[in-house]
């Protein structure tokens, strides 16, 4: 392939992106020009060169704007340019990656630098040249003691390192969505002057994040992206004690792709005022020693039970070895040797489709067109049925799939791996939301128990907002400190109704040693027939010796 | 009060304060007319009022530092931008003190427990706006918890000294407070042209394009105002500050054989006619860069022991990490330190006709500005120059108001990082000679001190790189002394020769004794020094000095290799 690669060159053409790229797009040039040197003439001594190099260049506007309590406490607003170079050394079959040598950090055989935000051929190409040679000396690095840990362990499988892709050429227009800076710094401090409303919250904050950008990616065998998009948020995050002393921690985020998505200042204080009344419930509330019986996931806690019960279990199916075997980080995850089994309720049928930008008019945070390793995205069938029917594949085969189904995916400087976009979890029948809550007291009088779970937020596997729905029908009463016990992978085997609304949750998924991407997960409230709740065992802390001193005198609301 | 950069208004304030007239200068009540002082003040009452007896262990000090530091960076690399941005934060530090002076929770651990000393608090943020409630909501909250924290380290302070053997040093944990302090002056910040300097900066910058043997280089100018407020149960009330103007460049290289050296160099000053021009600049990245070629050819140097040099720069940047650190008041008292000083006191350390003070009062020397200049340090006791070394005999120490024996007293020297205990430490450094020669004269009393050893040479100390910091963003080794730009000087007449690979060993200190000539050069370093209570500005000032031996050996070796391909700038490809 490489031989090939050269003599293309040599006879003065070039690979597919050669005539595609846009002779006024600087930093495309400064890439090309860098990376067709690397493939041509970075060589150590008489080792070989890189078989297969790729460098992802990404500029924007970044900002980020804070206050707490009606103030400011942070504005900063920056231009930057990132780049990384990735290298492999060996071929398709056998190279330096899907390796952790020990002490190094994961995927060491790639280049990481900023440089000149203000797309400069010279500057850009000096900074790829750096990243390239510092890549290309820790992938020999890496693949000399992956070639000896494989000895070692006399290991003869044959799985490829990398697969074989058709080349993507897909090269939108630069575009960038502006921040009115002075607007929203007034608006996030309004926003955090909903807090002075709440004397049961110590300590609050309230943060904009915005990032506006072009990623470009350019790889040797021909692929060459260029995609623009904006990313906003807006987090909140409160910590204070319960009525008993304990810690009560909670935060929000919400991500819009573009200003126009952005509720009105009125919408938005009215839904902070919201989350600052859970977190008063919260204090208020009181806790569980043990419970086992029903548990419905309302909404975004339906979300977070996909995730971590489902996604997890499917991303990132290529294992790594590691040097140091006591290293499991990058072990392959459990569901991988289910494919073709039961792991759901039968009347489930789960997909991802990242090409969904919408579900019923909200955003979807986990939309991509073209994956980190240059694969257009796919949508994947997950579970039909209730049965495994595939996984979240990169370009790292397994003996189960050997190509990628556009879910290489990673933050700019982590590792593409197998990862999710939007998920989104149909079920065959459905009933009203109200009908699940009067579902869970029926349940709740047939197994004798005063009052079910309700949890309408989770950290994990940690409820975060949860709620006693007593049998007789009195109001519900917050509940804290509960974490679940033995779950496992039964939980979602024993999901007995799901509601007929669908909530959409947007976050940054984090994967057990990996780096978060955007993601969504679309689903219905779900109705879980046993779990088993304890408390969590945390000391309370002793309650401040003085009272806030802006609520201190004045009458309680 | 006086405008924003209005230079006048500045020096005018100055001037009243020469001749005492302080006292009109300030507004009666600053509390009334500064909103922070003001939210600082209320809720030090009120707490205070509240928690001196809220437990049986008494609440007997309690000190607000706000510290207010706005940045403006502009750096580029081969003539483009890399960063141009600003940024304002606003910190808070809560000193707390539960017990007595005699004995509170700050007390040192001892033993097993001993590493409990270590580690930095937690950075509090306050908001950036001059608001009372929100000020008042950050200030109360920190000051419950930095009370609950020094309740509970009080109680291990009691066991911990229960369990381990006397203290030599009983002194103890508090020194008296002076009368309170009042001071209110502002730094003015200086106005920072960006067009402008994005321009220059870029310039600069683009000098190194085309180089292939710089591999990496960079220009930048950093505008620092830091405004401190602080308030104590005392009854002090402070508002100070300092303004800090960087320009600097860096350029670096690897050698065949994987050692990475580099050049940079900075120019400071608190206003933008402190910094050099354009044709100083240059010529200055010309010197780098022949120094660079020089350093990538130089041979590694062998072990040695012999006479060298330290010039001027070299030698204050030894001062301070060899002598400055071990004189400061902590290190007399903890058990864990080296103590190299504690019972020499009117006894000779240094050759006889060398004298070492630091004073942090004197903003400049000569008429260059001094970056460790302050007017009141971090617990709010003014600054003053404290006698170090008098004509080679050790006559004190840096201390905070954390007394040991013989020095009952603060002398104005505790410091901080915001987020950090303070400490004593070094401002302005200075080590002056009784006599001194031209440095051609120095140069010859080494090559007679060299046939006098019967050595075929010696060495010449031009750079050493300590516990300071480059750029802001490259960490150096705290008190770790490494020679970066070192001459080889030929008793046989030869040219001189620049080597690498220089680390000095053995017992440094046996140097200061060995000081046989001083040049008549003094030149100042300007740098930021990294100890127990983070990074502070500090200026060293020395002459070049003639040291009859010093020991040096090879550094380890690097392994890493030269990049393999030219950098692509001007490579015919």
């Amino acid at each position: 392939m490489r031989s090939l690669l050269v003599l293309v060159l040599l006879a003065g053409l070039r690979p597919a992106w050669g005539a595609a790229l846009p002779a006024d797009d600087k930093v495309f040039q400064a890439m090309r020009a860098e990376l067709d040197r690397t493939m041509r003439r970075l060589r150590m001594d008489d080792l070989p060169g890189p078989y297969f190099a790729s460098y992802a260049v990404r500029d924007g506007i970044q900002a980020f704007i804070s206050a707490s309590f009606g103030a400011l406490s942070s504005s900063q607003e920056r231009a930057f340019l990132e780049l990384r170079a990735d290298l492999r050394v060996g071929d398709y079959s056998f190279d330096d990656n899907n390796f952790l040598p020990a002490g190094l950090p994961y995927g060491a055989s790639s280049g990481q630098a900023s440089a000149s935000f203000e797309d400069d051929y010279d500057n850009l190409r000096h900074a790829l040249w750096a990243a390239s040679d510092e890549a290309y000396k820790s992938a020999l690095e890496s693949l000399a003691k992956k070639t000896a840990f494989k000895k070692k362990h006399m290991i003869a499988e044959s799985n490829d390192d990398f697969s074989r892709e058709p080349s993507t050429q897909s090269l939108a227009e630069v575009s960038r969505t502006p921040l009115d800076r002075a607007l929203w710094e007034q608006r996030i401090k309004d926003l955090s002057a909903v807090f002075r409303e709440f004397p049961d919250i110590q300590e609050s904050r309230v943060e904009l994040g915005y990032v506006s950008g072009t990623r470009r990616l350019l790889n040797s065998e021909g692929t060459a992206v260029r995609g623009s998009d904006t990313r906003i948020t807006i987090n909140l995050g409160v910590n204070t004690q319960a009525v008993d002393g304990s810690r009560v921690g909670d935060s929000l985020t919400w991500h819009y792709p573009d200003w126009k998505d952005v509720p009105g200042l009125e919408a938005l204080k009215a839904e902070v005022k919201r989350f600052a009344q859970g977190v008063v419930d919260e204090v208020h509330g009181s806790t569980v020693e043990a419970y086992v019986g029903p548990v419905l996931f309302e909404a975004e806690a339906a979300a977070e039970f996909f995730d971590v019960l489902l996604v997890d279990n499917i991303s990132n199916p290529r294992g790594s070895w590691a040097e140091d075997e006591n290293n499991h980080i990058y072990d392959a995850p459990p569901f991988v040797s289910r494919l073709g089994m039961r792991v759901a309720v039968p009347f489930l049928n789960i997909v991802d489709d990242p090409a969904l930008e919408r579900y019923d008019g909200v955003p979807l945070f986990g939309h991509y067109t073209i994956d980190d390793e240059g694969v257009p995205a796919q949508r994947v069938e997950l579970v039909r049925k209730g049965k495994l029917v595939d996984l979240y594949m990169s370009r790292a085969p397994i003996r189960e799939r050997r190509h990628s189904n556009g879910h290489g995916r990673a933050a700019f400087f982590g590792e593409p791996s197998g990862r999710m976009g939007n998920l989104v979890v149909t079920p065959e029948r459905s009933v009203p939301l109200a009908e699940l809550k009067d579902r869970l007291r029926a349940m709740c009088r047939e197994l004798e128990l005063d009052y079910g779970i309700l949890v309408r937020k989770m950290d994990g596997l940690s409820p975060v907002v949860a709620y006693k729905v007593f049998a007789d029908g009195r109001p519900d009463e917050a509940v804290r400190g509960v974490e679940f016990t033995g779950a496992g992978l039964r939980p979602l085997r024993d999901i007995v109704a799901a509601s007929r609304e669908m909530s959409v949750f947007n976050f940054n998924h984090g994967s057990n040693g990996r780096s978060t991407v955007p993601a969504s997960v679309v689903a219905p409230s779900i109705l879980v027939q046993e779990m088993e709740l304890k408390k969590v065992d945390r000391k309370p802390e002793k309650k401040p010796y003085l009272e806030h001193p802006y609520f201190e005198g004045k009458a309680k609301p | 009060m006086h405008l924003p950069g209005d230079p006048m208004n500045r020096r005018l304030f100055v001037l009243a304060l020469v001749f005492g007239l302080e006292l009109r200068a300030l507004p009666a009540r600053p509390e009334e007319t500064d909103a922070v002082l003001g939210a600082m003040s209320a809720e030090l009452a009120r707490s205070w009022s509240r928690l001196a007896h809220a437990e049986a262990t008494p609440l007997y000090y309690l000190g607000y530092e706000v510290t207010d530091v706005s940045e403006s960076w502009i750096s580029a690399s081969l003539g483009a931008l890399e960063n141009d941005a600003q940024d304002s934060a606003r910190c808070l530090d809560v000193d707390v003190r539960v017990g007595s002076p005699r004995l509170d929770n700050t007390h040192e651990f001892k033993g097993r427990d001993s590493w409990m000393d270590y580690g930095q608090r937690p950075r509090a943020r306050l908001v950036l706006e001059d608001d009372p409630a929100a000020l008042r909501a950050g200030l109360w909250q920190q000051t419950d918890a930095a009370y609950k924290a020094a309740l509970e380290r009080y109680t291990k302070v009691e066991t911990n000294r229960a369990v381990t053997a006397t203290e030599e040093d009983s002194s103890p944990d508090f020194s008296q407070a002076a009368a309170p302090e009042r001071f209110y002056a502002a730094a003015a910040p200086p106005r920072l042209d960006r067009e402008l300097w994005r321009a220059k900066v870029k310039k600069y910058s683009a000098y190194f394009k085309g180089r292939p043997f710089v591999y990496e280089s960079g220009a930048g100018l950093e505008v620092e105002r830091v405004g401190r407020r602080m308030v104590s149960s005392e009854g002090t009330r402070i508002l100070t500050g300092n303004v800090y103007l960087r320009l600097s460049f860096r350029i670096s290289s690897r050698t065949p054989d994987g050692m990475d050296v580099y050049r940079f160099k900075s120019y400071d000053g608190d206003r933008f006619s402190d910094l050099p021009s354009d044709e100083t600049v240059f010529r200055d990245m010309d010197r780098a860069m022949a120094e660079l070629q020089a350093l990538r050819a130089a041979p590694l140097v062998e072990p040695f022991a012999g006479p060298v040099i330290l010039n001027n720069k070299a030698a204050a940047v030894f001062f301070h990490e060899i002598f400055g650190h071990r004189v400061e008041g902590q290190r007399q008292k903890h058990e864990s330190e080296g103590q190299t000083f504690t019972k020499k006191l009117g006894q000779p350390v240094v050759s006889d006709f060398i004298s070492v003070y630091d004073d942090p009062a004197l903003e400049r020397f000569r008429g260059t500005f001094l970056r460790g200049a302050y007017k009141y340090d971090d617990e709010g006791v003014k600054s003053r120059r404290v006698t170090l070394v008098g004509d080679g005999i050790l006559r004190g120490f840096l201390m905070d108001r954390m007394p040991i024996a013989g020095f009952p007293r603060s002398n104005g020297h505790g410091r901080r990082e915001p987020g950090h205990a303070v400490v004593a430490r070094m401002g302005n450094t200075i080590v002056e000679a009784s006599r001194s020669v031209p440095y051609a004269e120095l140069r010859r009393l080494l090559l007679a001190e060299l046939a006098r050893q019967k050595k075929p040479f010696g060495l010449v100390f031009d750079d050493i790189s300590g516990g300071f910091t480059l750029t802001g963003r490259e960490s150096v080794q705290a008190f770790k002394v490494q020679p970066l730009l070192v001459y080889k000087v030929y008793a046989d007449g030869r040219p001189d020769e620049v080597v690498r690979g220089v680390d000095i060993v053995g017992t440094p200190i046996a140097g200061f004794m060995k000081i046989l000539a001083a040049g008549d050069d003094p030149e100042i370093f300007n740098g930021s020094c990294g100890a127990e209570s983070g990074m502070v500005p500090v200026s060293a000032v020395a002459p070049s000095l003639l040291i009859s031996e010093m020991e040096v050996e090879k550094v380890a070796k690097a392994q890493a290799k030269p990049p393999i391909l030219p950098p692509p700038f001007g490579d015919k490809d």
